[in-house]
């Protein structure tokens, strides 16, 4: 048959399997199998879409406004970031766990103040921006980074300097990458957005949604998250576009796997190397703990807000070790903390092991990667402070709720970057091994799961500080355990030194959990590179 | 070295082959899409920056204000519950008497009394519970009228299962929204049922009562017991005020520093006029601010006119009471204020009579019961 029908059936078999999804799902409300008030037919949903086709237009007309000025500042930002920190070495160390930070903060508990301090919308603009900032940092950073230290040799070798070095190869280099952040990106930036108006507002897709539960309509509820879900993935998938075009350059480059921060590695002594590096990162992580203190300590001071509601480190401190009543307080918060642990932790690796297997089946086998990966999309898009009470209704009030939803988050970049990992093997490697009569299991098991090997590092760094917000978000919203929901009441309650100390213990943690994940990622990337590199 | 030489020759012809460099066609086609993403999300950014507000919002002062401009921020986002403002910004209450007024809708993570310390609010709708933690905390902070005269927080329960007493709560599953936590704890003590109930604080919906997730909800009357019913769930409510936790609610914070300054004390009695004026029509003619809300401030919104209508009604028996028939809306007087002081004391936060302000109302009614 002709290849324009062979395309139409191929883009058919998943069409139609949707379509059958769809009626097994209209069924099942319609038999009342399901219980309609939670979880409403697709033909309600679509019903309610176009009812309130008018007002859903301009409510994400608002929310795109937001999400894109925040998803431009965010970006831009971050690329900005990712090139100084690339020349400028201490610049490098002393700002980046600044921007760590910015990703491990939880962003819902801050949203209170920025609003106090940030006139008319910018509170959601800076939400969305920061949802972006991080991981498009470090994307674009590892690409400007992982170039093939023998180009580098090249260029010096034919006398460029840093900049044309820069311009020439690096940029070049980075671009796959920046245009995969830039897609994950899209999505993230939309979703800070619709919390940010979760502050108030008079339009906007997060307003809709207040609008929706308030009114307990489930379909209305859907249909918000059927139209933010579609918004995302349209912008996905544009994106996605241009990513593909660029991603066959990525592949060979991705060999090096995702290395943070220089992969240019050195060889060495083994012990006596670790130790100074224990001690050089000893020094770098006192330098930003002080600049991270200092940073904020000095805007309160200048934006003179009132130690009513803005506490400083002093206050965190005071609240926490030196107050009166600093053992009970203590005890609250890190009581509270271990229980949003234990729970984030359970869904974070449920996340990664589902992920990481499924992203295997669909590197083996090419036909799942395009039933999955649209799917894999829709979930991503979908706003999660809309999933968070829908699941916690469904999966009740306890662990199974939290399970879900940091599982969730963690699911996606780990599948993006375990495909990309596992079909990042060299190519060399993979023609050695079948010139030598090698199977698929054992391309698997000798060449893509090494090579895969610091992509899971590198997700498993990334995925826990967002399984851990994930799990604040839902404890926030629905399951009212957990330093979310102690967050929340302390929000509602003025108790500001113990939401302050929440938020900056949170972030502790979180960067801790960064921190030492990294470690490992570089550890398993370097010696990864030991063997892999070309002599 | 001559083989990376041809490497680099050899890239450079076509695209890349599974060559290292990327070939300049490639790099331009990138940096195209690259760009053409980055004038998306600045046209998306440009187009929906001034998203088309309401002809209220974008509603300028014609007329110069003498007092000049200032916010009321509110606590929940645009609809019914604040049709009596609306009115009055509709109908230049506000201007007539001096101030120009915008609003600051709210939402779900909505905390009043920083926006009023901050300046960023004039007056701010809040609970008495927390303005009083705030007080407590530090926050020079003071309430100058009591919207509701009676707190709108209830058990509601399933009209085939309903809650009637205090008593009957023994051993139920109640779920407590976390900002009436405190409320609840409170009115634990008042009934003698610490420790007696089986309840858990939650931030999801009152469907969770439809859903058989607890027998109880502590919701408010006017708008979540309503929706319940629209939605087809009948429910029955049990008042905390009507069984031993009396106390006003959305009072009107603000920051004490500006009221005991001349200028800041004007501004929010002009502030305060408006809002009696528009709320002295809404309480009488409660389709008013109804169909202002539905037509005007609240049109995108998605309101369902059946719930807004009834809570229209719902709200007016909260806001008139004797005393304000005596008074005039939004007063507080001695008595509901001491009952209301005993309330908070139970909750656990103590304040003095003081934070509770009568005086500018005083001033503004001058012994009469309603403004003209």
């Amino acid at each position: 048959m002709s290849a324009r029908a062979a395309a139409v059936l191929g883009l058919g078999a998943p069409v139609a399997r949707l379509a059958a999804v769809l009626a097994l799902w209209q069924a099942l409300v319609g038999l009342h199998a399901v219980n309609g008030l939670v979880l409403p037919s697709p033909a309600q949903i679509v019903v309610q879409v176009w009812s309130g086709r008018q007002g859903y237009l301009l409510d994400a007309r608002t929310t795109l406004g937001e999400a894109g000025l925040g998803f431009l500042a965010g970006s831009g930002l971050a690329v900005a970031s990712a090139i100084l920190f690339l020349r400028v070495r201490v610049a490098e160390r002393a700002l980046m766990p600044l921007a760590v930070a910015s990703y491990c903060l939880p962003a819902i508990a801050i949203a209170p103040i920025l609003q106090v301090v940030l006139p008319g919308d910018e509170p959601k603009v800076v939400l969305a921006a920061l949802f972006v900032f991080f991981t498009t940092l470090t994307t674009v950073a590892t690409g400007l980074r992982s170039v093939d230290p023998v180009v580098i040799d090249m260029v010096r070798a034919f006398g460029g300097t840093g900049s044309s070095e820069l311009r020439k190869v690096r940029v070049r280099n980075a671009l796959p990458y920046l245009v995969r952040a830039l897609q994950l990106g899209a999505p993230s930036a939309l979703l800070g957005a619709i919390i940010g108006e979760f502050l108030g507002g008079s339009s906007g897709l997060g307003i809709a949604l207040i609008q929706a539960e308030a009114d307990l309509s489930s379909p209305r509820t859907w249909a918000v998250l059927a139209v933010s879900g579609a918004i995302s993935g349209v912008l996905y998938g544009a994106l996605g576009l241009a990513s593909h075009r660029l991603e066959r350059y990525g592949e060979d480059r991705a060999s090096s796997g995702p290395v943070w921060p220089s992969g240019e590695g050195r060889s060495g002594a083994g012990r006596s190397r670790w130790a100074r590096k224990l001690v050089s990162a000893t020094v770098a992580i006192s330098a930003s703990v002080a600049v991270t203190l200092g940073v904020w300590t000095a805007a309160i001071k200048m934006l003179r807000l009132s130690s009513y509601f803005a506490v400083d480190p002093a206050g965190v401190w005071s609240y926490l070790f030196s107050g009166s009543q600093a053992g009970e307080d203590r005890s609250l918060v890190f009581g509270q903390l271990g229980v949003t642990l234990e729970d984030a932790a359970l869904g974070f690796v449920s996340g990664l092991v589902v992920a990481s297997a499924l992203a295997a089946v669909m590197v083996m086998i090419p036909r799942v990667s395009k039933e999955v990966m649209p799917w894999a999309v829709a979930l991503r898009s979908v706003p999660l402070v809309a999933i968070a009470p829908l699941i916690s209704v469904e999966l009740g009030r306890g662990i199974a709720s939290v399970l879900a939803i940091c599982a969730i988050v963690t699911f996606f970049p780990t599948l993006v970057f375990m495909v990309g990992g596992l079909r990042g093997a060299p190519a060399a490697a993979l023609d050695l091994l079948r010139a030598c009569g090698g199977r698929t299991w054992s391309e698997f098991t000798k060449v893509r799961a090494p090579t895969a090997l610091p992509a899971l590092f590198h997700s498993a760094r990334v995925a826990a500080p967002g399984a851990l917000l994930a799990a604040i978000l839902i404890e926030w919203t629905a399951t009212g355990n957990g330093m979310g929901a102690q967050m929340i009441v302390a929000s509602e309650t003025s108790q500001y030194p113990q939401l302050w100390s929440d938020v900056a213990v949170v972030t502790a943690v979180s960067l801790l959990l960064y921190a030492g994940l990294g470690i490992l990622e570089r550890y398993v990337t370097e010696r990864r590179a030991g063997r892999v590199r070309p002599s | 070295m001559a083989d990376m030489v041809a490497r680099v020759e050899e890239s450079g012809t076509s695209g890349a082959s599974r060559g290292r460099l990327v070939s300049r066609r490639e790099v331009i086609k990138g940096f195209g899409m690259a760009a053409v993403g980055a004038a998306g999300g600045a046209a998306l950014g440009l187009f929906g920056a001034s998203p088309p507000a309401s002809a209220a919002s974008t509603r300028r002062a014609t007329r110069s204000a003498r007092l000049g401009s200032a916010t009321l921020a509110f606590s929940w986002i645009d609809d019914v519950q604040q049709a009596g403002s609306y009115i009055a910004q509709q109908r230049g209450y506000y201007l007539d008497a001096g101030l120009a007024v915008s609003f600051l809708p709210g939402g779900d993570t909505y905390a009043g009394e920083p926006l009023v310390v901050s300046g960023k609010a004039l007056l701010a709708m809040t609970s008495p519970a927390s303005t009083a933690a705030a007080y407590l905390e530090g926050a020079p902070v003071t309430i100058v009228g009591a919207q509701y005269q009676k707190s709108p927080v209830s058990i509601i329960s399933l009209a085939s299962a309903p809650i009637r007493t205090p008593a009957e709560l023994v051993g139920k599953k109640i779920a407590v929204e976390p900002n009436i936590e405190l409320e609840w704890k409170a009115f634990e003590t008042a009934n003698g049922l610490t420790g007696k109930v089986d309840s858990f604080v939650t931030s999801e919906s009152p469907s969770i009562l439809a859903a058989g997730g607890c027998q109880g909800y502590t919701g408010w009357t006017t708008n979540e017991a309503v929706a319940l019913e629209v939605q087809g769930v009948h429910v029955h409510t049990m008042l905390f005020a009507d069984y031993g936790l009396p106390g006003y609610y959305l009072t009107y914070c603000a920051d004490s520093t500006i009221v005991r300054d001349a200028h800041g004390r004007e501004q929010v009695k002009a502030l305060l006029s408006g809002e009696i004026r528009g709320w002295q029509v809404q309480t009488s003619h409660p389709s008013v601010g109804l169909a202002l809300t539905l037509d005007d401030y609240g049109k995108h919104l998605g309101l369902d006119p059946k719930q807004q209508e009834i809570q229209a009604v719902e709200q007016n028996l909260l806001v008139v009471s004797p005393v304000t028939k005596a008074h005039g809306l939004f007063w507080m007087s001695a008595t509901d204020t001491a009952a209301m002081l005993k309330s908070l004391k139970l909750a656990g936060t103590a304040v003095p009579a003081s934070l509770f302000d009568n005086s500018l109302l005083a001033e503004i009614y001058g012994g009469k019961s309603v403004l003209a």
